[in-house]
């Protein structure tokens, strides 16, 4: 679709972005595991969701919608960084540094930040669709929604969901150290 | 640590996690972006064509002369060289996806996964088979090109070992990609894929 064919809602389009930039940043964090890499997929993100947003007709509700784009960009971009891994090829680009801005956040609690930045390196031991499917439980969704996201039946999002939580907590409590960024 | 607890150790807010974004500078980006990937995409196209079409009309000029000069067997290699150029970008062509990239993205991750595998199928198999749809016919085609052009033995020789050096060499590395690159993607979608089957 060129960019003449493209008419968006750029209010719509932002706010978005805005609702989910949380969510989003949180899974780039999963699917890319260094600050310019995160950065990028974000990028990548926002791309694919401008270009589908113009197609998009109600048929689900947004957030799910955005969740499909986001997670089959992550799947993607991971597939992407492993095949760059392999050949040699580049470094990631540093496309969104002056998108994201760091703000100082004078409240921390440093020991649940510890163990924020724990859990993320567990979920990335996981394998790339119990990613998927954790990430979602964890961002609150319904198993419907789940389902209809994963392409899984409900039941088996349940089965699913108490299998990758225990493996989860087994990673976290493990006393090994875990692959930090 | 419970279910509560985890969900709500990943709602944490994070310095980490705490950004802004410059709304306008995005969609800027966003626009600039589309307007690349349209100039891509056309540039690609014009490139396949006009290198198709070099090849095609170079060797059609040349079997035409070689016609013309009562040399049947030049017109015989160009002819099948201008086919083969033909017969390739057909296949190119036929191997380029269908589905647009807003409608794969919406899809469902099991969706998108066998999608994936399927293009990854598709490549496999065209590189497999790309003896038989690239090597060949221009290999042979060249190799009766030099035959009917006035080379001596030894030229001929060279020439011929050439085209058939280049042919194995090619073939080679299409065979490489399968293996090095292909066959562990698709080995991953599958896995991929039965994890989202198996309960």
């Amino acid at each position: 679709m060129s960019q003449e064919q493209h008419n968006i809602d750029e209010q719509a389009f932002a706010q978005l972005i805005q609702n989910n930039q949380q969510r989003i940043w949180r899974l780039c964090r999963i699917y890319a595991y260094t600050h310019p890499d995160q950065q990028d997929l974000f990028q990548d993100i926002c791309f694919q969701v401008w270009r589908a947003l113009a197609n998009f007709k109600g048929n689900s509700h947004i957030n799910t919608w955005l969740y499909r784009i986001a997670l089959n960009v992550g799947m993607r971009y991971q597939q992407k960084k492993l095949k760059q891994k392999k050949k040699q090829v580049g470094q990631a680009e540093d496309l969104l540094k002056w998108e994201v801005t760091k703000l100082p956040n004078a409240d921390v609690d440093l020991e649940q930040q510890e163990r924020k930045e724990r859990l993320y390196v567990a979920i990335r031991q996981l394998k790339e669709t119990e990613r998927a499917i954790i990430m979602l439980h964890l961002e609150e969704l319904s198993y419907d929604e789940i389902a209809s996201i994963t392409g899984l039946s409900k039941s088996n999002v349940g089965v699913k969901i108490n299998r990758i939580k225990k493996r989860l907590f087994d990673l976290l409590t493990t006393n090994k150290p875990l692959y930090h960024e | 640590m419970n279910d509560k607890d985890l969900q709500d150790l990943w709602n944490t807010p994070s310095p980490n996690d705490d950004f802004i974004i410059q709304h306008e500078k995005l969609i800027q980006n966003m626009k600039a972006k589309m307007n690349q990937f349209d100039k891509d995409i056309k540039r690609r196209n014009l490139r396949e064509t006009i290198a198709a079409l070099i090849v095609f009309v170079a060797f059609a000029v040349f079997g035409g002369f070689g016609l013309y000069d009562g040399n049947y067997l030049l017109g015989f290699a160009c002819t099948i060289i201008c086919f083969g150029c033909v017969f390739i970008v057909y296949k190119f062509v036929n191997a380029q996806v269908t589905i647009s990239d807003e409608e794969v993205y919406t899809m469902s991750n099991k969706e998108y996964l066998s999608y994936e595998l399927k293009k990854v199928n598709e490549q496999i198999r065209i590189l497999k088979s790309v003896f038989w749809w690239y090597i060949l016919p221009i290999a042979v085609g060249l190799c009766l090109f030099f035959f009917a052009m006035p080379y001596n033995t030894t030229s001929l020789i060279i020439h011929i070992a050439l085209v058939l050096a280049v042919s194995v060499g090619l073939y080679i590395l299409n065979q490489k990609a399968v293996k090095k690159d292909l066959i562990p993607l698709k080995n991953d979608l599958e896995e991929q894929i039965a994890n989202l089957s198996n309960a």
